[in-house]
């Protein structure tokens, strides 16, 4: 990690140590009973070693915290945090010691140094300490440069920087589907996959929608009162993992009726990821604003405002439509024509006027059905039919 | 059908040969010539319901294919062997058939001609043993209790085809019994010699030769050549030369260096000086070297591993000579060399037979499932043993999931664990926790380390007061917050001023939290003022890397850490931590 210039005699030494959590000392254990050759020898050396666990020796995760021995990888969103020493390896006492340290990325220098000011004086064998923390928002190459400066004891001004490089890389890789239901409901899927090497906790996977929508989250059920989350007891990613978390956006009111004949690209919101790794240590992230591309409705749009889940065999059963004129130059007249199928069979008259609609308004229809069939019907329910001053469509 | 020697001839059995000298003997002297002795046949019982003459019995040696040839070198040193006979009772004293003679094959390949010479020596071991019968007490009531201890602990269920195997060697006790040899087990040394020590290597290289003359250890050639001075060796931490001296009575044994794959016979007593050799060899971090000469054993159900298999040897007693422990040993190295799935496996098969044999002690049968007469007592502490081995197994396959790194599986397994070690339970639970804080959930964790608060109210004294801090300290870790660490840390060594976990870990959070000197201070105090348990290898990681961070002159500080070191560690010392190479 560490680039460094030609070396000169100096008389403080700059040290740095990335302070990943520590981790946890683990043992092998090696048992044997009473009446074995060794005797008790083989668990009274265990219970001698003070890495294991009193009382339970064969616990082989023990409570010796071990300090990090390399600096091991760094992830977008998650915090860099450094022990920078400045120690004074001479016999002489130092004067006007300041320690800088800055990270340079490729956009931008950020100064890191808890404090500015310089320290009047360091005695032989006493060192300056500061401990940098720093949450990474940038991917790839990112350099930690350490200035020091101090006067020598004889008056002479002395400088010196040292450079260490290392590489930010992408945690998550997030894949978002939007699925249009017939009700102005939008839902959000959203895959995360954990890229890093080790297991990751997901602490909270939110949509932070945009101002026309409202959002609920459908990644946990109520069970006997509680929360509980539909991602059963695995409660972690391990390296390469994916979840799929699901969101359902609703227009809020005051936008429904622009969100009917909105075109092109609408932004629904973003996703705000934190999560945490070994021994809580924390990384957070946000998606960009998330895209949606409303679907093409063409002059007319036909969408459903109430429909029964589940309905009786062979029993009438209301539904309300919302048939929306999309254009916004053309009066449409309006004429039902019900089409009924081997399961759906309509109740009411076919053929009937529905009368002029305006355009960028809509009028809802109240229609009665009934099924002759059972199980899951996905069908083309009916057809109607418009037509104004010289256009003749059809529309499902 | 029980085996035909079981009835009646209980009384005649020798005491248990696990750590007495008396059968040893019996075991070290079959004949290859064919000479029988006419006083072996007053031992063997019941001449009705023999086939006549001890010299068939001799026959079924030298004709099968089955040959022994343990202890070539015993008939050299037949008169040392039965001095130590005289010591009766519990004492530990097998290492009397292993002299100090040196090993080294030489001596093994002229074991076969020395063999005529056992022959004629052979009659006395067993007045021997009528006289250690004729001093104690109750020798038969002794032998019984003994063998209700030996009864259960050696208690196993074999595999069908090993079964058969003994059913037939018991049957056919007289006449030929062919064994193929891919059903016995044939182990051998793989390398004789691993003797060695790493911090001399170091001392050499960093303090100069004078320093490195003044550094002692004890040997393999130290030490009384017995298992007296095995367990010194163990004890004083000098683990390489005691898998040395476990080679050597191996060796004296015949199953030596060269001698993988050759017909041999097992004894109690060799099967443990395996068992330790390969245990030490697993502490030591040599897994490739345990695994080489582990082969030889397959999975440790052959027949030869059995007592049935050696009915002249151990008459009446039946069970399996493999330790349980080493049953254990021999699915866990497999994790360590990168097989966990393999260990995971083995670890259930043990497991079943744990569960079968205490199912059938709880149905009022034998560990075998034999109809069986056991008083209450007993069957209770049958039970006891055989719940507290199946609870070892338990922790053993939580521990080799956690390995695997499946979480999910690793905390159920220590759940499960905690059924079979109930006084282990708040240790369990924490461990528990902790493995949440790896994995990244705190709010588990902390709902584990309050269940440990309640488990623990109930103890009194120092050690539930101290988990239920270092619980504490540990979350507040988790929650980053290294000053509330540091003092839940400080807290447990006020009621504790020796317990070096808390002190190493309240030095590693005084770093996180800037103060680097101070917690130099902390840790250098702690490995000066106790040794003993400080110089542990996870406290001078810690110590030398900080050395490291904190000057240029970090060389000299961890030269006088090797020094430390010199005056205290035995030859198993890791000397990585160091980071001295």
């Amino acid at each position: 990690m560490e680039v460094n210039p030609p070396k000169q005699e100096h008389l403080l030494a700059l040290k740095v140590m990335r302070l990943t959590k520590p981790t946890l000392f683990t043992n092998i254990p090696v048992t044997c009973e009473e009446k074995d050759l060794p005797g008790d020898l083989f668990n009274q050396l265990m219970r001698d070693d003070p890495s294991t666990v009193n009382g339970a020796e064969i616990l082989m995760l023990g409570e010796m915290l071990t300090l990090p021995q390399n600096f091991g990888n760094i992830f977008l969103g998650e915090t860099f945090s450094s022990y920078i020493s400045v120690h004074n390896d001479s016999n002489q006492v130092v004067k006007d010691i300041l320690v800088k340290a800055d990270l340079q990325t490729s956009s931008q220098r950020l100064n890191l140094s808890a404090s500015n000011a310089a320290v009047a004086e360091l005695k032989p064998d006493c060192c300056i300490d500061d401990v940098i923390h720093h949450e990474v928002k940038e991917i790839g190459t990112h350099i930690l440069v350490c200035a020091v400066s101090y006067t020598t004891q004889g008056g002479e001004k002395m400088y010196f920087r040292k450079f260490f490089k290392f590489q930010v890389l992408k945690p998550l890789d997030v894949k978002t589907k939007f699925y249009n239901a017939e009700t102005d409901e939008v839902f959000l899927e959203a895959q995360i996959q954990n890229i890093t090497t080790s297991p990751m906790f997901m602490e909270k996977v939110s949509l932070e929608p945009s101002i026309m929508y409202n959002v609920a989250e459908l990644n946990s059920v109520s069970q006997a009162g509680e929360c509980v989350t539909t991602f059963g007891s695995r409660a972690y990613l391990q390296p390469m993992d994916t979840r799929q978390y699901l969101y359902c956006l609703k227009p809020k009111k005051e936008f429904a009726e622009k969100a009917g004949i909105i075109k092109g690209v609408t932004v629904i919101g973003k996703l705000d990821i934190v999560w945490k790794t070994n021994l809580g240590e924390r990384g957070r992230l946000q998606t960009s604003q998330l895209q949606r591309m409303a679907p093409g409705y063409g002059d007319v749009r036909l969408s459903l405002e109430a429909i029964p889940d589940t309905v009786n065999l062979e029993e009438p059963f209301h539904i309300t439509c919302k048939i929306t004129n999309c254009s916004s130059e053309r009066t449409m007249d309006l004429v039902l024509e019900m089409c009924n199928t081997n399961s759906i069979h309509w109740c009411g008259i076919s053929g009937r006027q529905l009368g002029k609609l305006h355009p960028s308004s809509s009028l809802c229809l109240a229609l009665t059905l009934l099924s002759s069939v059972q199980g899951l019907q996905v069908r083309s329910l009916f057809s109607f039919s418009f037509w104004y001053p010289g256009m003749l469509t059809h529309g499902h | 059908p029980p085996l035909l020697l079981r009835d009646g001839f209980e009384s005649q059995m020798v005491k248990s040969p696990s750590f007495s000298g008396a059968s040893e003997t019996v075991a070290k002297t079959p004949p290859q010539a064919v000479q029988p002795s006419p006083s072996l046949s007053k031992f063997f019982g019941d001449p009705a319901s023999t086939n006549s003459l001890a010299s068939d019995f001799f026959d079924s040696f030298t004709t099968s294919t089955f040959i022994s040839v343990s202890n070539p070198n015993a008939g050299s040193s037949a008169p040392e062997n039965l001095s130590s006979l005289s010591t009766a009772g519990g004492e530990r004293s097998p290492g009397a058939a292993e002299p100090s003679h040196s090993p080294g094959m030489e001596k093994s390949e002229a074991g076969v001609s020395t063999a005529s010479l056992e022959i004629s020596q052979s009659p006395k071991p067993f007045s021997q043993i009528q006289a250690v019968f004729a001093g104690s007490e109750d020798p038969f009531a002794t032998a019984l209790s003994m063998s209700e201890t030996d009864r259960r602990s050696d208690a196993w269920l074999p595999g069908e085809a090993t079964r058969d195997i003994l059913i037939s060697v018991a049957t056919q006790q007289y006449s030929t019994v062919f064994v193929d040899k891919e059903s016995l087990t044939m182990p051998g040394l793989k390398f004789d010699n691993i003797q060695g020590d790493a911090v001399k290597d170091l001392m050499l290289r960093f303090l100069g030769e004078r320093a490195a003359a003044k550094r002692q250890v004890l040997h393999a050639e130290s030490v009384e050549q017995t298992f007296v001075g095995l367990r010194q060796l163990i004890s004083c931490k000098n683990w390489r030369a005691a898998v040395d001296l476990c080679g050597r009575l191996l060796t004296a044994h015949g199953q030596g260096y060269g001698k993988s794959g050759l017909p041999t016979s097992h004894t109690a007593d060799s099967l443990q000086l395996w068992f330790v050799r390969l245990a030490l060899l697993v502490k030591l971090g040599l897994f490739q070297n345990a695994e080489m000469e582990f082969e030889a054993f397959g999975n440790l159900d052959q027949p030869d591993l059995y007592y049935e298999y050696y009915p002249h040897v151990y008459p009446g007693r039946r069970g399996s000579m493999v330790p349980f422990s080493m049953r254990i040993l021999h699915a866990e190295l497999q994790q360590y060399l990168g097989n966990p799935q393999e260990a995971l496996d083995r670890l259930h098969r043990v497991k079943a037979v744990c569960s079968k044999i205490l199912t059938n002690l709880e149905q009022g049968l034998a560990e075998d499932g034999t109809m069986s007469s056991i008083t209450p007592e007993n069957r209770q502490a049958s039970i006891q043993l055989w719940g507290s081995r199946l609870g070892r197994v338990m922790c053993s396959m939580a521990n080799c999931l956690l390995l695997m790194k499946d979480y999910v599986l690793a905390v159920d397994a220590y759940h499960a664990a905690i059924q079979h070690c109930p006084e282990q339970e708040p240790q369990l639970l924490s461990g528990i926790g902790r493995i949440f804080l790896q994995i990244g959930d705190i709010k588990t964790a902390e709902k584990y380390f309050q269940d440990v608060e309640k488990v623990t109210q109930k103890l009194d004294g120092l050690q539930g007061k101290t988990m239920v801090l270092m619980n504490r300290a540990f979350l507040h870790l988790g929650q980053n917050n290294f000053a509330e660490a540091h003092r839940f840390f400080t807290e447990i060594l006020r009621i504790d001023p020796t317990n070096a976990v808390a002190n190493n870990n309240a030095a590693v959070c005084l770093l996180y939290l800037g103060k680097l000197k101070d917690s130099l201070r902390q840790l250098e105090a702690m490995v000066q003022q106790d040794p003993k348990h400080s110089l542990h290898e996870s406290v001078l990681f810690n110590l030398t890397t900080m050395y490291e961070l904190e000057s240029s002159r970090s060389m000299q500080k961890k030269q006088a850490l090797l020094e430390a070191v010199a005056g205290k560690e035995g030859d198993s010392f890791n000397t990585q931590c160091l980071k001295l190479a």
